[in-house]
């Protein structure tokens, strides 16, 4: 276990990130988004490392031992490939920037500059990291004058809401979008519901978007995500129950989405929501992705 | 049966948590969530006793809608209590002695077996007899009294089932929820036949085979919901009427009670009590017992004589073990009134249910076994948390088992690593 820790922080230490992976902006280049500016989406790198936690889970579910663990350390995460979930990641992403646009919101992107966003340091409790990375990012943003950020990932918006003490803006883009309503089930996740000011400020845009469950709002039910490093098995069962809620109230509601006996179209509003459920075989997409192609905006590439 | 268990501890692992490595730790609380995944009967009968209580709860709130403001007042007795701890085990020994109680301050578990091993050195039955009480389990009484001789015998019927089956209680206030009506009947047949395999017929055949062990002991063991410190009493509640038996038939009733559970005054207590079964899924208890004396009567002579019709003796033992040094968030873990509601609402113990914790159990329990100091395996343990804080909203207390978890981790991986710095988070608000 050591091992492992002491390989995320050696990771955030040479590449910015606790998996020790490339990240490419790309997607936001392709899409055009300006470098900077005042005002700027923040996706704190959540999204875009999924697919590789997706990866990395696959193997270490498979060991027998946390052993195999250590032999990951030696191995290298960035040696490992992302799985075709990446689209499911990145569509989430170009969707914030389509509902953004269209409400008229300007803003920029750091690129490659942009600072790790330190969830899992916070959730494991490496509180030292939680503080290089904190100061990590003041200095980013002084030196890109940011004053204001758009977050998405609500783990992102948790850590520079909540968490860190910084002085700027800090905003969920669900602040400043309206969504169409779509015909899913949503599986609300905690970190919004029960840990920020989210539920008093705007969960009524939840409530217009989709259909929510018997366990939603300040009793929402865990994907089991967070536990996924440590005791994967664990985190599995919790995701496979949390979905067959899910499944159950699609099923009362014949909602659209219900693919197979054994899957469930429903939406979620979280990274690390949606990388559980899809390791876990189920058949679920980010809110911001099907508001863009089922809601009202759809076709407005 | 008696004396074939083993250690709660000792009979999880050969060796003690404080001998395995951390790996060792993780790895072997892996394999334990490997197996209790495996265990579809006990995750189909916890999730059908979730459900009831549930709805047992919201019916509980529908008769009494003030109880979420009465929990709001309790927990600020229990934030006063904790804040003048020490004053108040002070008065609460002053005058739980006043009233013919004897009490002994234990600093830790083998302080507290010490005293109670004097206290049975001159019991010649060696039958006894306990009620249900985590801290009973937290100093290992029964094991520990089964080592040296004794006849142990749980009173409450799903502890009793629990120690027929040679396991451990899944739940605070539900001990044998993991096991199917089917699974009991079989146990109970051990020892007596069943005329049907229906629930009554098995609790009328324990209730008679515990009613005789009741009768026959010389001492019974209880713990307590509170102590009242101004009036120097105890206060139990309870459904099956077991732990009124088991403390007042026998001639010597011990009660083993945590210093957190002292507050100022009885009419504190009982508002303890009232919100502790209220949020345990009770409408109202079928018994709250209020004992501040043995049992006496000056009717003769008006002559004081000591057990008339209830214990000649009562012996308190107020144990500290951890509670008065804990530090940061885990001193919240002491507001806990162990009412069960947090374990209902996770969604790790809904998997794992007692496997999770050590002595204690489920999120709040990792924290609790942290400040016991019951080994090691809280470290491996307080990684499986969620963070996700749904056992805060239906704590009476307001407790968020996920906040004082990060906060365990925070300190042991520090160490883990060599670290000294990253400790100004330690009180972080969410």
């Amino acid at each position: 276990m050591k091992d492992i820790f002491k390989l995320l922080e050696d990771n955030f230490h040479k590449s910015g990130n606790p998996l020790g992976v490339r990240i490419s902006p790309s997607w936001a280049a392709e899409l055009g988004i300006d470098y900077g500016g005042k005002r700027i989406l923040f996706t704190g790198l959540s999204y875009q490392l999924m697919p590789f936690t997706i990866s990395a889970l696959n193997i270490l579910e498979k060991g027998k031992a946390v052993s195999i663990l250590g032999k990951l350390s030696k191995l290298g995460l960035s040696r490992l490939i992302p799985k075709k979930e990446t689209d499911s990641f990145y569509n989430a992403l170009r969707a914030a920037y389509k509902l953004l646009k269209q409400s008229g919101i300007d803003f920029g992107f750091l690129y490659e500059k942009e600072p790790y966003d330190g969830a899992l340091f916070y959730d494991f409790g490496m509180d030292w990291l939680v503080d290089e990375n904190e100061a990590r990012i003041k200095k980013i943003f002084e030196e890109n004058n940011v004053k204001e950020v758009l977050t998405i990932s609500p783990h992102s918006y948790f850590m520079l809401k909540n968490v860190y003490d910084l002085d700027i803006e800090v905003r969920h883009i669900l602040e400043l979008v309206d969504l169409p309503r779509v015909n899913r089930i949503l599986h609300e996740p905690c970190i919004l519901a029960r840990k920020t000011d989210f539920a008093e400020k705007f969960r009524e845009k939840f409530q217009k978007l989709a259909i929510l469950p018997k366990r939603s709002g300040k009793l929402t039910s865990c994907c089991g995500g967070p536990v996924e490093l440590i005791y994967p098995e664990l985190s599995r069962a919790i995701c496979i129950n949390r979905a067959k809620e899910l499944e159950e109230e699609a099923e009362i509601r014949n909602v659209k989405g219900k693919i197979t006996e054994s899957t469930v179209g429903f939406i979620t509003a979280c990274p690390i929501c949606l990388m559980n459920f899809l390791r876990c075989g189920f058949e679920v997409e980010d809110y911001l992705t099907v508001s863009v192609r089922e809601g009202k905006f759809a076709g407005g590439s | 049966m008696p004396g074939e268990a083993r250690d709660s501890r000792e009979s999880k692992d050969s060796r003690n948590s404080n001998q395995l490595s951390f790996d060792e730790l993780v790895e072997k609380f892996r394999n334990a969530i490997r197996e209790e995944l495996e265990n579809k009967d006990s995750f189909n009968a916890f999730q059908n006793a979730s459900e009831s209580f549930f709805s047992s709860l919201r019916l509980a709130f529908d008769r009494f809608p003030d109880t979420a403001k009465l929990a709001a007042e309790v927990r600020k007795i229990k934030e006063n209590s904790l804040e003048n701890l020490e004053y108040l085990i002070d008065v609460a020994t002053q005058n739980l002695e006043r009233n013919g109680i004897d009490v002994f301050f234990a600093k830790d578990a083998l302080d507290a077996r010490r005293y109670i091993l004097e206290e049975l050195s001159g019991v010649k039955e060696r039958t006894i007899v306990k009620s249900k009480s985590m801290t009973l389990k937290e100093i290992g009484l029964r094991y520990f009294l089964e080592k040296e001789g004794f006849e142990v015998w749980e009173t409450d019927l799903g502890d009793f089932l629990v120690q027929l089956a040679n396991d451990e209680p899944m739940h605070l206030t539900a001990p044998a929820i993991h096991l199917s009506k089917e699974n009991i009947a079989k146990l109970v047949e051990k020892f007596g036949e069943l005329k049907n395999r229906d629930a009554n017929s098995i609790v009328r055949l324990i209730a008679d085979f515990l009613r005789e062990k009741i009768e026959k002991a010389e001492v019974g063991f209880t713990g307590a919901n509170a102590i009242a410190a101004n009036s120097g009493s105890l206060l139990i509640i309870e459904n099956e009427g077991n732990a009124r038996l088991v403390s007042s038939l026998p001639e010597l009733h011990i009660a083993v009670v945590g210093v957190e559970k002292i507050v100022p005054s009885l009419q504190d207590a009982y508002k303890v009590a009232e919100v502790t079964w209220r949020y345990a899924g009770y409408e109202m208890p079928s018994y709250i017992d209020v004992i501040s004396s043995p049992s006496k009567t000056g009717d003769i002579e008006k002559k004081l004589v000591k057990g008339a019709h209830g214990p000649e003796r009562i012996s308190v033992v107020l144990l500290d073990n951890g509670r008065t040094a804990a530090k940061g968030l885990l001193r919240e873990a002491l507001k806990c009134l162990r009412c069960g509601a947090c374990l209902f609402a996770c969604p790790v113990f809904g998997e794992l249910r007692g496997r999770w914790g050590d002595t204690y159990m489920g999120g709040i329990g990792v924290a609790w076994d942290a400040i016991i100091n019951s080994g090691e395996a809280y470290k491996a343990h307080a990684l499986a948390c969620l963070l996700c804080s749904r056992c805060a909203e239906v704590c009476p207390v307001g407790i968020d088992s996920g906040r004082i978890l990060r906060e365990l981790r925070a300190s042991f991986i520090r160490e883990l690593l060599g670290i000294d710095r990253g400790i100004k988070r330690g009180n972080h608000k969410f």
